[in-house]
């Protein structure tokens, strides 16, 4: 009797395991398989969802680190068309005021008249001239940004991250841009012995297909 | 203590170059020659101005650029003002054309962006600019108590603006002082002062003052009481009567002055320290 009811607590464990591992199975896979890198093609127009974009940067202090900081608030759209990547352009703007670095007192010191002079110039804005296609997903954005009233040339590193439909219909496309500018060629020379004139700068986009 | 080279260039270039240079052109000039004084404060403010304002830009892109244009421009006028002696009823005249044209310039590029109280706290900058810098070239009989207020309360507004606005017109403010200060080693003991010193160092006080207030917003309940700094210069002659040497009555007079600034100076570090470090 005793070697009957062991038998049948290890069948229905078995059996509990079996149907747990069916469900659960599918719905992994399907995760697996809804984290796609691109289904489709991404060409099309593009607004650029604020809520998945983010734009951040990194300075040096003092040679001894690398602080990073963030703005918060990002909009703009682009369009990608790999066919003929001439087509393509992207268009990217930045309220100044959204700038965090986890600090108040140093966000409020970067917002003022020795770094960004936010009151005077409130947007930083990048607007394309050129898309260089390269292997694989990388490519080249070479445009002009505007930043603390001057405008000058950069070329930001390109990687297109995926595309494909979201669950709610749209179509999405991602990319991160990067590049290294130097402030003071944007005439922001305050304290340049102590924080560094080179700030990296990333960018990542995420747009839904219009 | 041991400064470290960063703060050491920091300290030379807001404090140490300016009061050498404008000692070293007292020393060089003649101290009773109205306009040298002038123009030593000039030179003076625009050493550490040149080291320290690195994003000048012509023609003026921000409010800082033109201090590099006004500030020649009212040295010169205002010297020649002094040539001709055009002292008389219009005097007043001549600060109210400076002001008003500064203000215009330096609040120009975000006049289109402004807040509604934006127009009210500009006229009333502009109406206590105008009126300090009448009431100190009325005071300007004895100099040496009109620059000693200006350079205690420019040691205010450095420490202030340095706190709660903008680092750099804090370091600027502090330069003004130290070139103020040197002009006040040459004439301790020659009272009159010319209208064209007090017009630059108004000039320059002021402009940093707004700037520093519209772009950087710094607290402005320590500005104004800092600017009661001013209110020991005519208790001077009360002081001097009864005190038997100047040095102490100017000394004495100091000592007024810190009351204000001192209390405009805490509330500002109050106020850094009421600030969120961190979230």
């Amino acid at each position: 009797m005793r070697r009957y009811m062991l038998e049948f607590r290890g069948r229905w464990l078995a059996a509990v395991m079996l149907v747990a591992g069916a469900m659960l199975l599918p719905g992994h896979a399907a995760a697996a398989d809804a984290y796609k890198t691109q289904t489709g093609s991404p060409a099309g127009t593009y607004k650029i969802d604020p809520v998945h974009s983010l734009a951040q940067f990194w300075i040096g202090h003092l040679g001894v680190s690398e602080l990073p900081g963030r703005f918060d608030k990002i909009s703009g759209s682009f369009t990608f068309d790999p066919a003929h990547p001439e087509n393509s352009k992207v268009s990217v703007e930045i309220p100044v005021k959204s700038l965090d670095t986890n600090y108040a007192r140093r966000n409020k010191d970067l917002r003022g008249p020795d770094f960004f002079n936010a009151r005077q110039f409130p947007m930083m804005k990048f607007v394309s001239t050129k898309v260089i296609m390269g292997d694989d997903n990388e490519m080249r954005l070479v445009g002009q940004l505007t930043l603390h009233g001057v405008t000058r040339p950069v070329t930001f590193n390109l990687r297109h991250v995926g595309a494909g439909p979201d669950p709610w219909g749209n179509y999405r496309s991602g990319y991160i841009a990067s590049a290294i500018i130097r402030r003071s060629h944007f005439g922001m020379n305050y304290m340049l012995g102590g924080i560094s004139d080179q700030v990296k700068i990333q960018l990542n986009i995420e747009g839904k297909r219009q | 203590m041991r400064l470290s080279p960063f703060l050491w260039t920091i300290l030379w270039q807001a404090a140490l170059l300016p009061f050498a240079v404008t000692l070293f052109l007292g020393w060089a000039g003649r101290p009773g020659r109205a306009a040298w004084g002038a123009v030593a404060l000039t030179v003076g403010f625009s050493s550490a101005y040149a080291l320290l304002y690195t994003q000048h830009a012509f023609p003026p892109v921000q409010a800082l650029d033109w201090l590099a244009l006004s500030l020649p421009v009212v040295l010169l006028l205002f010297v020649l003002r002094d040539r001709a002696s055009a002292a008389g009823p219009r005097a007043w005249l001549w600060p109210l054309v400076a002001v008003s044209a500064s203000l215009l310039l330096l609040l120009w590029p975000i006049l289109k962006a402004a807040e509604e109280r934006f127009l009210f706290e500009a006229v009333l900058a502009g109406l206590i600019w105008w009126g300090l810098w009448c009431y100190l070239e009325r005071k300007s009989g004895d100099g040496t108590v009109a620059m000693l207020a200006l350079t205690v309360v420019a040691c205010a507004n450095a420490a202030i603006s340095a706190a709660t606005g903008s680092v750099l017109t804090g370091q600027l403010s502090g330069a003004l002082a130290a070139a103020a200060a040197g002009w006040l080693l040459w004439h301790l003991n020659a009272p009159g002062m010319a209208r064209a010193v007090v017009a630059v160092a108004m000039l320059v006080l002021g402009s940093l003052v707004v700037i520093g207030r519209f772009y950087a917003d710094t607290a402005i309940l320590p500005i104004l009481i800092s600017l009661a700094g001013f209110a020991a210069v005519p208790l001077f002659p009360w002081i001097a009567a009864r005190v038997r040497h100047r040095m102490v009555a100017l000394c004495v007079a100091a000592a007024v002055m810190l009351i204000p600034t001192g209390i405009a100076v805490l509330l500002a570090l109050r106020q850094y320290a009421a600030t969120p470090s961190e979230y």
